[in-house]
């Protein structure tokens, strides 16, 4: 009872209390090959009811095609999938209560919107008002109502993605497969597009498993995502899990800009590890991840985690602190980001929000600065 | 020299480059329309060629059965050649595939002589070891031309089946739509402008043959060509005229109507 109680208090994120909930879509060991190559090379993920999960990572990485083989379109040559419960792995397309927006959008040329929109629910045999009244719903609800008539090529490129989104969710899909939804928008429709995908999400409670390349995309729209390389998932986690606390050096790399020192881990205490950087005479300070006493490691440093200011302006007492030269700027409007060369040769990347007027630089190209963070700022990563 | 000189230059050129495609068949028609039985002299304004021409049986009938090879060849090409195209442009690499592509493009290069020849001796043959067909008739002359018009349907249906996006197949089938329905409601109405134009195109290169028609027909089943050839040899009458005056006028006017759709379909589709 008492466990129930705290259950309902707070609402949950379920991939928290795995054994509390039963996940949407189950992968196990999914392995693809062509020819020789191995496209998805043994991937196992647990997605939950009304996520937006990302499948994150560059091309080839394998992600498109893991997409594909839950819609049907591949099949894997070894492992389960599961939706709702009922393994799916070897059911043709149509027969899969998941439906995909694809990349192209693949709009059916010669059909009107509401055609292309009934296509699906007509294959279900609905016909009549019912048919209509959900038509018009999907329409409606991703403001298409006034190009019901139009063929796709008389459509611009944000209304051709919408038709493409209406269509796929027109028949309540128990999972929504998008590959690149936004990736063909411009920059400011992409913004709009991203936050009517996280409304569709909380408005119809699809469960969503979106496949894209950029990093930011996947910070707005994901609840979690899985950072893939080489048909393998790196890591899962919340945007800001990935961000903050990567596990490897690849997905911190890969999400946003990352400064690594390398050097020997000499001491850990209190969840603080000591690093020898190579090349340094000062060890620098940092939150130890999963390293050991004597391993090799990296000190991960994040652009905004690091202060900047003229030299001998850093305060007193700040265990971590480098100098160096300012070989780069760029003044960004709402950021300034700074490249400084250190004393031993690492280009460090900082950016400093423009919180008061810039107009005046204090630091400036060529400067000797002080560059400091707090060790809580900094994570330790293993060598690989 | 002056722009305006340019331009008249360029007019010029124009007209000269028009008049040696155009100039041969405006003096057909003109001579269709000639009162006199002589060929080369004027006798007068006078449609008696036309008349004649309807009333003389042998023309008629093969006109009819040229347009009755013609339909039934193109449709039964456009259905063979979608099929090969489709498996050009979609089956990947199969084994076999260059050799496939080379054997359906052959008819393209080979001479009409040569295909005429060895279907004729096909034919014979056949008819020695299993007894079909008997003789020859519209059964040869049709399998001779469904033979060579499937070849250019496939390369027309092939082209296009490799412009289309793989992927709105793919959201058919995704949407719940089995195989056979993707394929009826989506690939084929896409397909469409490629088979029109394949059919046409079968019909014209039927309604057009002359060498192999010659060598696979038979007694009773002279198509119009045939017929127009066999005439011309004793001299080119008036009435031939007018028959190819016709059949200008009908090319210009299936022509017309292709190139009408295809601009409806590229505004409206």
């Amino acid at each position: 009872m008492s466990d129930q109680a705290t259950t309902d208090a707070y609402s949950e994120r379920p991939w928290e209390a795995p054994d509390r909930h039963e996940p949407v879509v189950r992968l196990r060991g999914i392995v693809k090959r062509f020819g020789s190559v191995e496209a998805v090379a043994g991937v196992d993920l647990d997605v939950y009811r009304g996520e937006i999960f990302c499948l994150l990572g560059g091309s080839g990485c394998g992600k498109t095609t893991l997409l594909r083989m839950l819609a049907g379109l591949e099949l894997p040559n070894a492992g389960s999938i599961e939706i709702d419960g009922e393994d799916v792995t070897a059911l043709p397309p149509y027969e899969r209560p998941v439906n995909m927006m694809f990349q192209s959008y693949a709009l059916f040329p010669h059909m009107s919107v509401s055609a292309n929109v009934a296509f699906g629910l007509k294959r279900d045999g609905i016909r009549g008002q019912e048919l209509e009244d959900r038509v018009s719903q999907a329409l409606a609800q991703l403001e298409l109502t006034d190009f019901a008539n139009r063929r796709p090529h008389q459509l611009s490129g944000g209304q051709r993605q919408r038709v493409a989104l209406a269509r796929a969710i027109v028949k309540r899909p128990k999972l929504l497969l998008l590959d690149e939804p936004l990736g063909a928008l411009d920059k400011r429709l992409r913004e709009n597009a991203q936050y009517q995908l996280i409304k569709l999400a909380d408005d119809t409670g699809i469960t969503m498993i979106v496949v894209t390349h950029d990093q930011e995309e996947a910070m707005v729209l994901s609840t979690r995502s899985a950072v893939m390389d080489k048909g393998s998932v790196r890591q899962v986690g919340t945007p800001t899990e990935l961000y903050e606390r990567p596990g490897s050096r690849f997905v911190g790399a890969f999400l946003g800009n990352i400064t690594l020192f390398d050097g020997t881990v000499a001491a850990i205490r209190d969840g603080i590890a000591e690093l020898k950087v190579d090349g340094l005479d000062t060890p620098l300070f940092a939150a130890a991840g999963q390293v050991a006493i004597g391993s090799r490691g990296a000190l991960a440093l994040r652009p905004e985690k690091v202060r900047i200011g003229r030299e001998g302006t850093a305060p007193e007492g700040q265990i971590n602190r480098l100098g160096g030269t300012v070989e780069g700027l760029a003044y960004l409007g709402d950021v300034t980001s700074y490249r400084v060369r250190t004393e031993h040769g690492v280009l460090v990347e900082v950016t400093r929000a423009n919180s008061e007027n810039a107009a005046k630089r204090d630091v400036d190209w060529d400067d000797r600065v002080d560059l400091w963070f707090e060790p809580e700022n900094a994570l330790l990563l293993g060598a690989d | 020299m002056s722009r305006r000189g340019g331009k008249v230059a360029l007019l010029g050129l124009v007209t000269a480059g028009f008049a040696f495609l155009y100039l041969p068949l405006v003096v057909l028609v003109l001579f269709s329309f000639n009162g006199s039985k002589l060929v080369s002299v004027w006798g007068g304004w006078s449609t008696k060629w036309y008349l004649e021409l309807f009333s003389n049986e042998q023309i008629l009938n093969a006109a009819w059965l040229s347009l009755k090879i013609a339909m039934i060849n193109a449709t039964g090409a456009t259905l063979l050649g979608t099929m090969a195209g489709l498996v050009l442009a979609r089956f990947g690499r199969f084994g076999g595939r260059a050799l496939f592509t080379g054997l359906i493009a052959a008819p393209l290069v080979m001479p009409d002589v040569i295909i005429g020849i060895s279907l004729l001796l096909t034919f014979v043959s056949m008819e020695q070891f299993i007894g079909w067909p008997h003789g020859r008739g519209i059964d040869t002359i049709l399998i001779a031309h469904i033979t060579f018009s499937t070849a250019y349907v496939a390369i027309v249906v092939q082209s296009r089946a490799s412009g289309l996006d793989r992927s709105i197949e793919e959201a058919a089938l995704d949407l719940g739509a089995r195989p056979i329905t993707a394929f009826l409601l989506i690939t084929l109405p896409m397909l469409a402008p490629a088979l029109a134009s394949g059919w046409l195109l079968a019909f014209t290169l039927s309604l057009d043959d002359l060498v192999i028609a010659s060598f696979v027909s038979g007694p009773g089943s002279s198509t119009l060509p045939m017929v127009i050839f066999s005439k011309v040899r004793l001299g080119v009458t008036p009435e031939i005229n007018a028959l190819a005056t016709l059949l200008i006028g009908a090319v210009a006017l299936a022509a017309g109507a292709a190139t009408w759709i295809q601009i409806r379909r590229s505004t409206k589709a």
